[in-house]
């Protein structure tokens, strides 16, 4: 079990990798991108198996998957990188009627996320750099210290 | 040089030389579902229909919600082009304490095409569709990709999964309607391209020494980003001073639709200005406490001291003021900063208004937004209190022990400046996210795309709208200003 627990984090890594590609599964130009190579690539996505991202089970089971912690830290990582992508992807090509496209190669802007705060109440945020959001996805930022005579916090 | 009315002017221009000889239609918004054979969209697993939502799968749900959210949008916009949304709903990230909820933006920029109202200026493509009239992509029509966590449906985020119903009733669920609004409303343009980190326009390019071998193109966007400090526009500086800009607290948003539908929105509310020292000085986000003494509109404006707590058995001082301050006498006639946490609210601020303070801040100990509101009861209580950022209390903090000045005052619509403009979400750090593309959240009331997408909103997108028309979505409309602007409610 412990082989395998430790095996976990390395197919995550390289399921993602796969699935998620890098500059390779890029094209050589946006025009280049079919509507059927893009969904292809969607779909790959979209068949990560539920086991292998953090939380995840199959829709309708009560409990999320246990996942350890390096292996959350990987698919985190993973799914974050695929979200925001990389500006250097970009890629400037031709469109019609004499326009200029800049294909964003699926990277998005904002990623919408929640956290529970120290209080219970949950933040809802929209952030637009993965610096952020692997912040928030860490959980909270812990409060300031108190002074040992302080009583304990009400709120 | 304020550059509004060239930007005004060009529009007007174009939009009179563009203008359809027939009248645009109210635009028609797809979605694609992208997903595979029984996930997402096609999750076969049977769930009760709810909340208007007549679905009885949970990817028929799932699927209808976003049709729903489309819908909104498709009846505030008038395109012939036909804009379809690239959708999926896949596991993503997601755990006890925090999840990814999802993402959605444009797919493509687009500058250069015909009828563009700006020459060299990335448009997001289904605005850029529009305007020209045609798909400018020879190989894709899916101008907006949406991604969005089908593992929350599973509890992993403990007690709370996605609403799907249609009548805003989510509980402590998550209304995924007013999340695709606020995400959809970036893909259609509510985002631009420039990076708020470096300043770099979209399509800068450089070698491998950094140096810059193409400059990029601004984004639509930051022609009505205004640094009211120096009165340019985005368009107008340079990387290193739209990157300051972006961490200033001075820039807004001039766009003459957004400015005149301003005033039928916002509504009253707290706000405190850090005056000085100068080279920090701007307007800072604020809460007022259940339990606050009235802000007087002309506000008032006093010297920050923070308060001293008895030393701890360490010789340790804090800040909290949880009992009497060491330094009462400084306190008298400033105004108190306080520290977040060992005790209750109204404790706090009875204590620092007991030493003679006029007015009490309590500074967030944690990265979390805009506070939620101090609450409690004391009528006792006569000072205006306010409770701000935690990033804005440490930028106060960092000033003293020198001479710190600040307002603190009720504005008549709050979340724009005395020009009607309205101010965007300028954190003090890039860091912490959300910079320049979200409205500033010292809007009251909350606004569908502020960073933090509050609890209260209805299904509306009051400014969003209007900010749309500022960066063309108004060119060819057969009858401005728009109706349907759906009215937002406070719970």
């Amino acid at each position: 079990m412990k082989l395998i627990s430790s095996l976990i984090p390395v197919a995550l890594l390289f399921a993602a990798t796969t699935l998620f590609g890098d500059s390779t599964d890029c094209p050589a130009t946006a025009e280049s991108v079919s509507r059927t190579a893009d969904s292809s690539a969607n779909a790959a996505i979209a068949a990560v198996p539920a086991a292998a991202v953090p939380g995840a089970a199959s829709a309708g089971t009560a409990s999320p998957a246990s996942t350890s912690p390096e292996a959350r830290s990987i698919t985190t990582d993973q799914i974050l990188e695929r979200l925001f992508g990389r500006r250097s992807d970009d890629r400037v090509t031709s469109g019609t009627a004499g326009s200029k496209l800049l294909d964003l190669q699926g990277r998005f802007s904002m990623v919408s996320i929640i956290v529970r705060k120290p209080d219970g109440t949950i933040g809802h945020f929209c952030v637009d750099n993965i610096d952020a959001a692997r912040k928030l996805l860490a959980g909270p930022a812990s409060p300031a210290a108190v002074p040992l005579a302080a009583p304990a916090p009400l709120q | 040089m304020n550059r509004f009315p060239l930007i005004a002017l060009t529009l007007s221009l174009a939009a009179a030389a563009t203008l359809p000889s027939v009248a645009e239609a109210k635009a028609t918004i797809t979605i694609k579902n992208n997903d595979g054979p029984n996930e997402g969209f096609n999750d076969t697993t049977a769930v009760t229909p709810v909340g208007g939502n007549a679905g009885t799968t949970l990817g028929q749900q799932r699927l209808n919600v976003f049709k729903a959210a489309a819908d909104v949008w498709s009846n505030l916009l008038n395109s012939n082009v036909e804009i379809v949304i690239r959708a999926n709903f896949d596991p993503l990230t997601c755990s006890a304490t925090s999840a990814t909820l999802g993402a959605a933006g444009p797919t493509v920029y687009v500058a250069g095409f015909p009828n563009a109202p700006l020459a060299d200026t990335w448009y997001p493509i289904a605005l850029g569709d529009k305007l020209a009239g045609q798909h400018l992509s020879a190989t894709t029509a899916e101008s907006i990709s949406a991604r969005f966590n089908s593992s929350i449906d599973t509890g992993c985020f403990t007690g709370v999964k996605w609403y799907y119903g249609l009548d805003g009733n989510a509980g402590t669920n998550i209304d995924l309607l007013i999340v695709l609004l606020h995400e959809f409303g970036h893909g259609l343009g509510f985002v631009g391209g420039t990076d708020p980190g470096s300043g770099a326009f979209l399509g800068q390019t450089t070698d491998a020494n950094g140096n810059v071998t193409a400059p990029g193109h601004p984004s639509i966007w930051d022609s009505f980003m205004l640094d009211r400090t120096s009165g340019l526009h985005w368009t107008q500086m340079t990387d290193a001073t739209r990157a300051a800009s972006s961490t200033s607290g001075h820039l807004v948003w001039d766009g003459p639709w957004v400015r005149s539908a301003a005033p039928g929105i916002l509504h009253s509310g707290p706000v405190m200005t850090l005056d000085s020292p100068s080279a920090v000085a701007r307007q800072t986000l604020s809460q007022i406490a259940d339990f606050s003494g009235p802000v007087p509109v002309s506000g008032f404006s006093a010297t920050v001291v923070v308060v001293n707590d008895p030393p701890d058995a360490s010789g340790m001082v804090g800040h909290f003021g949880c009992s009497a301050p060491t330094n009462s006498a400084s306190l008298a006639g400033r105004i108190a900063l306080i520290d977040r946490s060992g005790c209750n609210f109204t404790v706090k601020v009875k204590n620092a208004q007991t030493a003679g303070a006029v007015g009490a801040i309590v500074a967030d100990n944690i990265d979390e937004g805009l506070p939620n509101t101090m609450g409690g009861t004391d009528s006792t209580i006569t000072i205006p209190a306010f409770s701000v950022m935690r990033d804005y209390g440490a930028l106060l903090e960092a000033q003293l022990p020198g001479s710190v000045s600040a307002t603190m005052r009720t504005v008549i619509r709050a979340g724009s400046d005395d020009a009607g403009n309205l101010y965007v979400f300028t954190p003090t750090t890039v860091s912490q996210g959300s910079s320049i593309y979200h409205f500033d959240i010292s809007a009251v009331p909350d606004l569908l795309m502020e960073p933090f997408i509050n609890s209260d909103l209805s299904h509306g997108v009051d400014l969003t709208i209007d900010q749309l028309k500022d960066i063309g979505w108004a060119i060819g409309d057969p009858a401005p200003p728009i109706t349907g602007r759906h009215s937002l409610k406070r719970h």
